[in-house]
């Protein structure tokens, strides 16, 4: 090799070391936001099992629900998955427009039931995600809303809220005598079932953070009780002993502490007061002669919304913990009630009144950015999935034959659907994502 | 004395007809036609219209690089639940099993495209051939066909004078092309050479061959006239709109401050080549959903109608993605 040839192989070499001249270089900015296309492939299973069946329907429905995802027709599918652990055939998932591809298998044995999935990126063949759970069969629907949960994560960038649960009274009779039950089942409407006899007019149920424990407020023979409800235990106890009328409680993020108002000894004021559950021993946060009540706390428990009609109207405040510090932020048209802080902490989600309609709104914790991401006869009463992306409330048909039904909504506005329940139901809470 | 004065008057004749024999006339100086630079920027979408070049220019395809190995299209086999999967487009690309086909040389076999110099002949030729001639027109008198044939004769002479010098060009063509020839084995050495630097340095991307234009500036190569600055920005709003047209938004990322930058390179025709890569790096599982939305928009969006004779400028691309700057937060 020739002096000259070893020089202009060396001057080569830079020449591949050295940046392109002629890169390009831009910035995307926004695109498009259409429903994320996903096949889900009917998981593998032995013949006959209706687990596999009931796992893939599961988190198709789920995901379907969020308006982020677009699952594609099982009858299109081009390739029938029938080995778990070979690489699909990601030109025929190309084929059927999925973006995203997830694969399954259920395995049956001693009684227990191995739920695994994968979840693929159709165009690059990159495996996103995979888990495998192993439970009893009679828990393949959570194991499904766990799978869905993964996959929402690994695809929106938010924390998935499918595997949660929702209490809620259900409503039952003609209008003027409704019998009203707490009630709970699965986020998905799935499962629901009563948990007390009717009895007592049950009002606002919240979970506790470790959605083991429910308060509601209930009014009796007597007057409005604060109570506690143990889902394990099915037991429950009342909170405190007042002599007047306690209602609205809610949880404090650490679930030590409840918040809840009680009635003046005159009967026209309410104020709002904070119950340590372990000592019992009572703080009053406000002390205005008015209507004070719907306390929640932010999610660091720093803070506490509530709503007020000191200036006149509803309206909505925040204050610190302690009671201090109290400052209206609601200033629209209207009056606005029921605020509950986003799990989140970036917005307040509130029910607007005024010109003859119920809107279901949000706003951020200083007042600014008011939006209403639903309005019409009767909305009322705001709950918040745990990834604070979805509002469920109660609407009222209007009519002697109407009553109320649950429905949730995106916090973009979008996406508003009603939640299946099996008779009328109202006051809904969202639990947090369970363990 | 009366012989040496011959001989010296004898050499001195031979050396001065030698000089006139051997240094002929100096070679003349050749110009070389300016190569024009202005360019002509189409609308990218508009396949029919070119860049308008030099004349000389035009004729001359600009030659791929050869490239040793063959693309890598096909996705690699998936990995299991445990395996992460991170790609690059640097990653060094598995050999396809099946040996590539080897592309066709776009460049004219040399037997059918004469060269520079043999073409001048050709056009040299064609001028000095006698007219067509023309329909015989009625006679009027003799003096009329007298000019007409000291016309003929003269022009005659003419023909013979120039059919001299063509011969003398044409072997100063066939000079050149033995040449070139030895040239054209020497490049092919210095390819193989560079094609077994290119094995140990494990690159797959890289020319194997030198350029053939001596120092000609290639059509893509005349940034520093400015005028690439524009064709270059337009090709880069062409590739952002293209692929914003794909980019599936998370839903997360229309609200939150997420900027993710991807590298890929294309091939000649549009394709993306290998996967796209993930230059920025972030735990944040928006971060994560951003960039599988990034990634997905680059493939789904293949082929990309860039102008073919501006390769250079849009096969070496990097992407910022910040869905947020449109949505707000």
């Amino acid at each position: 090799m020739t002096f000259q040839l070893r020089a202009f192989l060396i001057l080569l070499m830079f020449g591949f070391m050295a940046p392109s001249a002629f890169a390009v270089n831009g910035t995307v900015t926004g695109g498009k936001i259409d429903p994320l296309p996903i096949a889900i492939a009917p998981f593998i299973s032995s013949a006959g099992d209706e687990v596999a069946a009931t796992v893939a329907g599961v988190i198709a429905n789920d995901l379907a629900h969020s308006g982020y995802f677009n699952p594609l027709p099982p009858d299109s599918f081009i390739e029938k998955v029938s080995n778990f652990e070979a690489a699909p055939q990601f030109d025929s998932w190309k084929q059927v427009q999925a973006r995203d591809l997830v694969v399954g298998q259920v395995i049956n044995q001693g009684g227990k039931a191995t739920i695994a999935f994968k979840l693929y990126d159709v165009n690059t063949g990159q495996l996103v995600a995979g888990t495998s759970f192993t439970a009893s069969p009679k828990s393949a629907r959570r194991i499904a809303h766990k799978i869905a949960d993964l996959i929402y994560k690994s695809t929106t960038g938010f924390e998935g809220y499918f595997d949660t649960r929702v209490v809620y009274v259900d409503e039952s009779g003609p209008k003027n005598q409704r019998i009203k039950r707490l009630a709970i089942m699965d986020q998905d409407g799935f499962g629901a079932r009563t948990l007390t006899n009717g009895k007592d007019i049950l009002l606002t149920p919240r979970f506790s953070p470790n959605s083991q424990e429910i308060t509601y407020a209930s009014i009796g023979a007597e007057a409005a009780r604060v109570y506690l409800f143990n889902l394990d235990t099915g037991q429950k106890e009342i909170v405190g002993d007042f002599p007047n009328m306690s209602f609205a409680p809610r949880f404090s993020p650490d679930g030590q502490n409840v918040v809840m108002s009680l009635q003046s000894d005159d009967g026209r004021d309410a104020n709002i007061f904070e119950m340590d559950l372990r000592s019992k021993q009572m703080h009053q946060l406000t002390n205005v002669p008015a209507i004070n009540t719907a306390p929640s706390f932010s999610p660091d428990g720093s803070r506490i919304t509530f709503e007020s009609d000191r200036g006149g109207t509803q309206q909505i405040y925040v204050m610190n913990a302690d009671g201090s510090a109290q400052n209206r932020i609601s200033f629209g048209k209207g009056r606005y009630s029921t605020p509950v802080w986003s799990p989140d902490g970036k917005y307040i989600a509130f029910t607007k009144q005024g010109e003859g309609k119920f809107g279901i709104g949000v706003m951020a914790p200083d007042g600014s950015g008011e939006r209403i991401l639903t309005e019409g006869f009767h909305n009322e009463g705001p709950t918040w999935s745990p990834n604070s992306r979805v509002v469920m409330f109660f609407r009222e048909q209007p009519g002697e034959s109407g009553g109320p039904q649950l429905f949730s909504v995106d916090i973009s506005g979008y996406n508003e659907q009603r939640v299946p329940t099996p008779q009328f139901s109202s006051d809904p809470a969202w639990s947090p994502l369970l363990n | 004395m009366k012989k040496p004065a011959t001989i010296s008057i004898g050499l001195h004749a031979a050396i001065l007809f030698a000089a006139l024999v051997g240094f002929s006339a100096p070679k003349p100086f050749e110009v070389k036609p300016i190569e024009a630079i202005q360019v002509d920027i189409s609308n990218i979408s508009d396949k029919t219209q070119q860049m308008a070049t030099a004349k000389e220019a035009a004729p001359k395809p600009d030659k791929p690089a050869v490239k040793p190995t063959a693309v890598v299209k096909d996705v690699p086999p998936a990995p299991k639940v445990a395996d992460e999967v991170k790609t690059a487009a640097h990653e060094p690309v598995k050999p396809d099993p099946t040996p590539p086909e080897p592309k066709p040389d776009p460049t004219p076999p040399e037997a059918k495209t004469p060269p520079p110099d043999a073409k001048a002949l050709t056009d040299l030729l064609k001028k000095t051939e006698p007219p067509k001639p023309e329909e015989p027109k009625p006679v009027a008198d003799e003096a009329l066909k007298k000019l007409l044939d000291e016309q003929q004769a003269a022009e005659d002479q003419k023909k013979a004078e120039e059919k001299k010098k063509a011969d003398d060009l044409k072997k100063k063509a066939e000079l050149k092309k033995k040449a070139d020839e030895k040239k054209k084995r020497a490049e092919e050495l210095a390819a193989a050479e560079a094609m077994l630097l290119n094995k140990i340095q494990g690159e797959s991307t890289a020319p194997a061959k030198p350029s053939k234009d001596n120092g000609t500036p290639k059509l893509a190569a005349k940034d520093n006239q400015g005028n690439d600055a524009a064709m270059s920005a337009t090709i880069v709003d062409a590739l952002v709109s293209k692929v914003k047209g794909c980019m599936n938004v998370p839903p997360a990322a229309r609200e939150a401050n997420i900027a993710v930058r991807i590298h890929f390179l294309l091939n000649q025709d549009g394709s993306v080549n290998g996967q796209p890569e993930i230059q920025s790096m972030n735990s944040d599982p928006i971060f994560d959903a951003t960039a599988r939305a990034a990634v997905a928009a680059i493939l789904e969006c293949q082929k990309y109608e860039l102008p073919p004779d501006q390769y250079e400028l849009w096969k070496d691309n990097t992407l910022d993605f910040n869905p947020n700057l449109l949505f707000g937060t």
